[in-house]
């Protein structure tokens, strides 16, 4: 930090250095800039001459986080305007330097200090800070070390592992201090016999810390659910789809003890378990397959780094391993496809390719990116930063830019994969005459670029060719200014081009257009995805391949390889403030104790290093807490995106520590983690509001393995037992529709919690959810007979295509209808969580939309071959497959009477538009009925 | 059950919007029953977005905002009380896509005629904000007559003619002013505010805001015509929740129609099979708010599909009417029959009405695309105006006219047949009527040859806080928290446009 300033002193005349004196003395403000360049002065002392003054003159106002006006001049980075870009003093150029200025300033009302501050300084006091500034603002960090940013906040600090509460008897038995990836054996921990208020069901450390919140805030919680409702619920979390009927009806049946870590695994080895998990990443990712804004192309290698999520969701790639690949994939050694597909996280970033301004076009690029990565990755609202410092958290503007430091010698591009298979396979569909042919167009299409663009060059001004042959960083405003406006009259399109080309190179390059463009047709496109490349900080050399739009934003490497970042003052793209180097925000690096994160010159990688560092208080907490808000609908901190001072605290942060460390610890395995809380009581909890009364639960047995409870060396609890009627033994698979609830006594105790915390803050239940927008177009098509489960590769429209949602092509801004109309993510920027909204458009999709409409027909007809004609059968028969039960005795009534009755349909043909006897025969009554439970709130809720 | 409907009736007698809600509710009776019942009483407990002390299901809790979201139950917004006495209720935006030519319709540039052909004279050419598409060569006059019409004497272009016998409602903006001259950023400062397109489209703050008069249609309908280049932005929902974005209604409501072969008996009868079922699932999970307001949206869905096709009928209107908006000519009956259904959705109640229309964009052939576009729009509007005026809706009824820019006094390809106009956003012109909005009268100005607003300019954004001021929103007072920032229709605040309305 200390610079020290290298005038040396040897160098100034005596006689000067006096007259110097004099001239200052007897009118400071007078001394015109080339008297003041002429004259050398002494070397300025940061210790002895400017902090004594700064401290008795200054500080008393602007020091400290409290300063002024804001104007810290005991901090230099803050007198560089590095927090805000406006600097109060110019290194080497006191004039323009607003701290000079106001010191010197005549007018009482500018002049600092003020007037009721005391005098102004002196002529020598006004001629040693600016020789100070002009000397290059020498400082001692020893004396005046820059204040360390450090705020209490819980978020920011690091997370420890926390003593599980002891609960009753509970027994972690070490388990947890294993590392790598977890086996389904450390599930079959032993359980104990856990006393205390309501935690008799611990029988995991998720649970003990849930079950001390239970006891302090005294609610009692609702039984647990039934075997075909925990299924159910497990399969729609982990997989997004209801589970096989004929496996329901086995684990119904189950009472072995490790029934449920069994059926989470069998879960979490299903592809489908990527394509539901893998989809929730994506809406952190903000992924998409087009472009977004005006002209929105479509992006047709997006699904490359759909599929790569998806696959490492399946193959419980560590998550830290995850975080590199895609913020740092084009900087790995050995180069690997995957991990240059992986950083399509980056790329999927919107972007106006009808964007002239070619500045304003990359900024938006790398605005999107670095937001994303706060809000997703660190749980931060950093865009806030992006105009002027953080209003609530300790996060300056400078430490924005610092993030867009990591990012700016990037760019998003189609890049080229090496897979040999793939290649091979593109070799082989070349024609033998198609590179030659573009050989040569592309030689007679570069010299008319080249004549063109010399010819527009030569009809420049001087003064912007002046412009356009400074570098960057060294031009004036209005230098950089004319280059801008020099920079869109050289942006040719390539009709421009090719009217340039004339003579017989003419006739030459049309029939060699028309032909390459015949022979580009039978031609599949080159192997390539869409991904995030660095010249500068990739060590593999990659080829880029062009991309599409109006003014497409071009990959010029060697501007990315020079590129720097800039503090911009107001976000402002084209009002450039100080340059800022790569670097992490510093708030953060108090976690980190002594040891600063090193210099790292903009790498990435550094960047995941720090990321997934032991000591980084965020990455783990906020990964965590996403996996947690999916399983049960709401963070333990709600605000998933923002873990900043005013983001909501955490609701058990010990359990929040403990599944970021322990997760951590573990490999940083997914999977563990969905495995912890999966097996737990809480996840296994009733979703109803209140017990039900006991006039419903009279013919549902209790469910409950009593039987094995006594072998204390085995796991007993698998299923639910009830507090109170723990006594009514017996595994029965009729036990969901109450959720083996146990009378009056839990009514009312539920009914109390409810009072308690009607939020459910503290988990005295499951909260039920309704399904995502994918979720309800999936269960459609599987209880229908009509899911493709074929998994990845390019997307299909959405009225045409089988497959599951994530497979439908993801246009943005014209998302499919049911991801429009059921809260899906939008895609412009991460989606943290998503909203449940309930309009009546939802209802007329799943009426009447051809979709809905062809579901219920399937769903019929399936359930007629299984069923045949008998009421009684077909009834049951939809029931297990579209609600995974049985109906019980009032449901089956009710389907009986619909089913049986026979309502005159005397007004078919009046209003559904004239349909033939045969249409209208198409509805029979059991059509109906089938439509009528893919409508039920239970089909789309996750409970 | 009685009791707590005069108990309804006594709390919420100021209410005006939730009149046509709650007669309904109370003279159906059908179906719902003590739902219905237990329904209004929670939603008086809805008030301005504060979560309803009875008990409410899984996660309606909007993460962000902490707000309950009112689900499909509510059509009342979060305005419990207008911020002050509105002049309109319903919106009706007239947006021309592509951007019309301001110098060619509403801002007469006599000083173009002397120098057609010539470059922009310095002492204009220092005003023009650099933004990149501005030429400043080869001005372009209008090749269209401009007139005064009505008291006023407001000037119009030939291209209005029916249009121009309504100067007398038109407040004119000529002074409209933004920085981008690209058309989807351009479209999203005039539809949301900013020109990212992540932000609320000004409908669904308003709906957000205001809700909806009449449940049984979506309270903000976007009709699109003429080409119109589909992007989502201008009417959807952007950080609000989902239910307040605008439905694509130009075709109906989408999946309206039953299904072929079913008849409308069949679906009563499944409705009241899956109400049946789906109390029952209610009464076992406990009362959840969230799936009670999904038996709701069934009963919704049922009455928007009987209301619904009436609404979209257009079978009752008189001949002189669909004269009126040009429905008996090829030319205007596309755009005619959208104006027609704004005014029978605002005497249903609907809250905000898009109306787009496309294919302005005229850089090349501006004469026969501004003649085509013109032509098709004329009649209709001004059947609009004149219907909405006569059925005593127009000072209800807040119209806007405009696009996402106007189009620059240089010329593009050349000053033969082909000219064309390029984009212009730093200044154009957009004009009100009704709503309370003072006719006959010009806000604003350009300069001499029409490149830049120079008096009054108006951004999009003050356009915005103006339509809220007509609707009795004050502009600070209408929020959503997000990332603990109070989000504003306005950004960071906006001016209203005060002098566009009557003195009251």
């Amino acid at each position: 930090m200390s610079e020290r300033a290298r005038t040396p002193l040897q160098l100034v005349s005596p006689i000067l250095w006096v007259a110097c004196l004099w001239l200052s003395a007897s009118s400071p403000v007078g001394l015109s800039p080339l008297a003041m360049a002429a004259v050398k002065s002494p070397e300025v002392d940061f210790g002895t001459q400017v902090l004594p003054l700064l401290r008795s003159r200054c500080f008393a106002c602007h020091a400290g986080r409290e300063a002024s006006s804001g104007f810290q001049l005991d901090v230099r980075v803050e007198l560089l305007g590095q927090s805000n870009g406006h600097p109060l003093a110019v290194p080497g150029d006191s004039q323009s330097s607003r701290l000079a200025q106001a010191i010197a300033s005549t007018d009482p009302k500018r002049r600092m200090p003020p007037p009721d501050a005391g005098p102004a300084l002196t002529a020598s006091e006004v001629t040693l800070l600016r020789d100070w500034i002009d000397q290059g603002l020498s400082w001692d960090d020893n004396l005046l070390p820059p204040p360390p940013v450090k705020s209490s906040h819980w978020a920011f600090q690091t997370p420890r592992r926390p003593a599980i509460p002891a609960v009753g008897a509970i027994r972690a038995s070490g388990k947890t201090g294993q590392t790598g990836n977890p086996d389904s054996a450390m599930y079959r921990r032993p359980s104990g016999s856990f006393a205390g208020g309501g935690a008799a069901w611990s029988r995991s450390p998720v649970d003990a810390f849930i079950a001390v919140e239970h006891a302090r805030q005294a609610v009692v919680p609702v039984p647990l659910a039934g075997h075909r409702r925990l299924l159910r619920r497990l399969a729609f979390d982990l997989t997004g789809l209801p589970p096989d009927p004929d496996w329901l009806e086995e684990f119904a049946r189950e009472s072995a003890p490790d029934a449920i870590a069994r059926a989470v695994d069998r879960l979490l080895a299903s592809p489908r378990y990527g394509e539901r998990w893998g989809r929730h990443w994506l809406d952190v990712a903000r992924w998409a397959e087009s472009e977004g804004f005006e002209s929105n192309h479509p992006r047709p290698y997006a699904w490359r780094y759909r599929d790569y999520v998806v696959e490492s969701f399946n193959r419980d790639l560590p998550f830290d391993q995850f975080l590199r690949q895609q913020i740092a994939g084009d900087e790995l050694l050995p180069y690997e496809d995957s991990q240059l597909i992986a950083t399509g996280f980056l790329a999927a970033a919107r972007l106006s390719s009808n964007e002239e301004d070619k500045a304003l076009q990359r900024n938006d690029v790398l605005v999107d990116i670095v937001n994303m990565v706060g809000e997703g990755v660190l749980g931060l609202t950093v865009g806030c930063a992006q105009c002027h410092n953080h209003k609530f958290d300790p996060f300056t503007q400078r430490d924005y830019y610092r993030l867009q430091a990591l990012f700016v010698s990037g760019q998003p591009a189609n890049l080229t994969l090496r897979d040999p298979e793939l290649n091979r396979r593109y070799g082989l569909a070349i024609p033998a005459e198609l590179p030659p042919a573009k050989q040569l167009a592309g030689v007679l299409f570069q010299s008319a670029r080249e004549r063109l663009r010399k010819d527009r060059l030569s009809k420049l001004s001087m003064e912007t060719r002046a412009a356009l042959e400074t570098p960057p960083d060294q031009r004036t405003p209005a230098q950089h200014e004319l280059a801008r406006q020099a920079d869109l009259q050289l942006q040719l399109l390539d009709s421009q081009i090719e009217r340039e080309i004339a003579g017989d190179d003419k006739p030459l390059y049309e029939s060699l257009k028309k032909k390459i463009a015949a022979l580009e047709k039978q031609l599949p496109d080159r192997p390539q995805t869409w991904g995030f490349y660095s010249p500068r900080t990739s060590p593999t050399p990659l080829e880029v391949l062009p991309m599409r739009g109006f003014y497409p934003l071009t990959f010029d490497a060697e501007q990315l390889r020079e590129s720097r970042a800039f503090l911009l003052v107001r976000g402002n793209v084209h009002r450039r403030g100080p340059v800022v180097e790569a670097g992490f925000p510093a708030v953060l690096d108090y976690a980190f104790g002594e040891t600063k994160p090193a210099s790292h010159g903009g790498s990435r990688t550094a960047f995941v290093d720090w990321l997934v560092d032991p000591r980084h208080p965020l990455t783990a907490r906020v990964w965590a807490n996403r996996v947690w808000q999916q399983h049960f609908g709401r963070g333990l901190v709600e605000t998933t995106g923002d873990f900043g001072l005013r983001g909501t605290p955490p609701s058990h942060p010990e359990l929040l520590d403990y599944l970021a460390v322990d997760g951590r610890e573990h490999g940083w395995s997914t999977k563990y983690l969905h495995r912890l809380i999966c097996t737990s009581s809480v996840y296994a909890l009733g979703s109803d509001e209140q017990a039900a009364t006991s006039g419903e639960t009279a013919t549902a047995a209790v469910t409950s393995v009593a039987g094995s409870a006594n072998d204390s060396n085995r796991p007993s609890v698998e299923m639910s037992v009830t507090t109170s009627a723990a006594n009514g033994a017996g595994l029965s698979k009729e036990s969901d529709k109450s959720d083996g609830a146990g009378g009056a006594d839990e009514a009312n105790r539920s009914d109390e919690a409810y009072e308690r915390d009607p939020e459910n803050r503290w988990l005295w239940r499951f909260p039920a959810r309704r399904l995502e927008a994918e979720a309800v177009r999936d269960s459609l098509l599987a209880v229908a007979g009509e899911l493709e489960l074929t998994a990845g590769g390019p997307s299909g429209e959405e009225q045409n295509s089988r497959r599951r949602a994530l497979y439908v092509f993801q246009k943005r801004d014209l998302l499919p209808e049911v991801q429009r109309l059921f809260d899906g993510a939008n895609a412009n920027e991460p989606c943290s969580r998503r909203l449940v909204t309930t309009v009546s458009l939802q209802p007329l999709y799943l009426l009447n939309s051809p979709f809905a409409v062809r579901m219920a027909e399937r769903f019929a007809a399936r359930v007629h071959r299984v069923a045949g004609d008998d009421p009684r059968r077909q009834i049951d028969v939809a029931y297990r497959w579209a609600l995974g039960r049985e109906p019980d005795a009032e449901e089956a009534a009710a389907a009986i009477e619909y089913l049986r009755s026979e309502v005159p349909r005397h007004d078919v043909v009046a209003d559904a538009g004239n349909p033939s006897d045969a249409v209208v025969a198409t509805w029979t009554p059991l059509r109906r009925f089938c439509q009528v439970l893919l409508n039920l709130n239970e089909f789309v809720y996750l409970e | 059950m009685s009791v707590c409907n005069e108990a309804v009736l006594q709390a919420d007698d100021s209410q005006d919007w939730r009149r046509s809600r709650r007669a309904w509710l109370l003279s159906s009776g059908v179906g719902l029953g003590a739902i219905a019942a237990r329904q209004l009483l929670g939603e008086e407990n809805l008030r301005g977005g504060v979560t309803s002390s009875n008990r409410t299901g899984g996660p309606v809790t909007d993460p962000v905002n902490g707000v309950t979201t009112l689900s499909g139950r509510a059509t009342e917004g979060v305005i419990v009380a207008p911020h002050h006495e509105p002049s309109a209720r319903s919106v009706i935006v007239l947006f021309m896509g592509g951007g019309p030519s301001h110098v060619d319709t509403f801002d007469p540039k006599p000083v173009l005629a002397g120098l057609h052909g010539g470059t922009v004279p310095d002492s204009i050419a220092r005003e023009i904000p650099r933004i990149a598409r501005s030429p400043l060569h080869n001005l372009f006059a209008s090749p269209f007559r401009f007139a005064k019409h009505g008291q006023s004497g407001l000037e119009v272009s030939e291209l209005y003619p029916e249009l121009a016998r309504h100067v007398d409602e038109l407040c004119v903006i000529r002074g409209m002013r933004h920085d981008s001259p690209i058309h989807a950023p351009a479209e999203y400062l005039s539809l949301t505010g900013t020109g990212v397109g992540n932000r609320p489209s000004l409908g669904a703050w308003v709906t957000y805001g205001l809700g909806s008069e009449n449940r049984d249609l979506p309270s903000f309908m976007v009709f699109f015509s003429n080409g119109e280049t589909l992007r989502e932005p201008g009417w959807a929902a952007g950080f609000l929740p989902a239910r307040y974005q605008g439905t694509r209604v130009d075709r109906g409501v989408p999946n309206l129609a039953l299904p072929a072969g079913l008849a409308p008996s069949d679906r009563r009868q499944q409705l009241d099979l899956l109400g049946k079922l789906n109390r029952k699932h209610l009464r076992e999970r406990g009362s959840a708010g969230e799936l009670e307001a999904r038996l709701d949206s069934y009963e919704l869905a049922y009455r928007m599909q009987t209301s619904a096709p009436e609404a979209f009928d257009l079978a009752g209107e008189t001949a002189e009417t669909r004269t009126l908006y040009g429905l008996d000519r090829k030319e205007t009956a596309e755009f005619g029959e959208h104006c027609l259904l704004a005014r029978r959705m605002v005497e249903r109640g609907v809250r905000f009405i898009q109306l787009r229309h496309g294919k302005w964009d005229a850089h090349g052939k501006l004469v026969e695309n501004h003649r085509g576009n013109c032509l098709a729009t004329d009649r209709p509007i001004a059947g609009l105006l004149a219907d909405l005026r006569r059925r005593g809706l127009l000072d209800q009824t807040l119209v806007i006219w405009g696009g996402e820019f106007g189009r620059t006094p240089a010329a593009q390809g050349g000053l033969g047949a082909d000219a064309g106009r390029d984009h212009s956003p730093s200044g154009y012109t957009m004009w009100l009527a009704g709503g309370g909005v003072r006719g006959g009268q010009v806000i604003g100005a350009t300069d001499p040859v029409g490149y830049a607003a120079i008096e009054r300019p108006v951004h999009p954004q003050n356009l915005h806080a103006t339509v809220l001021h007509a609707l009795g929103i004050e502009q600070h007072q209408l929020y959503y928290e997000r990332h603990n920032r109070r989000e504003l229709v306005t950004v960071n605040g906006a001016e209203v446009v005060r002098e566009a309305f009557s003195a009251s």
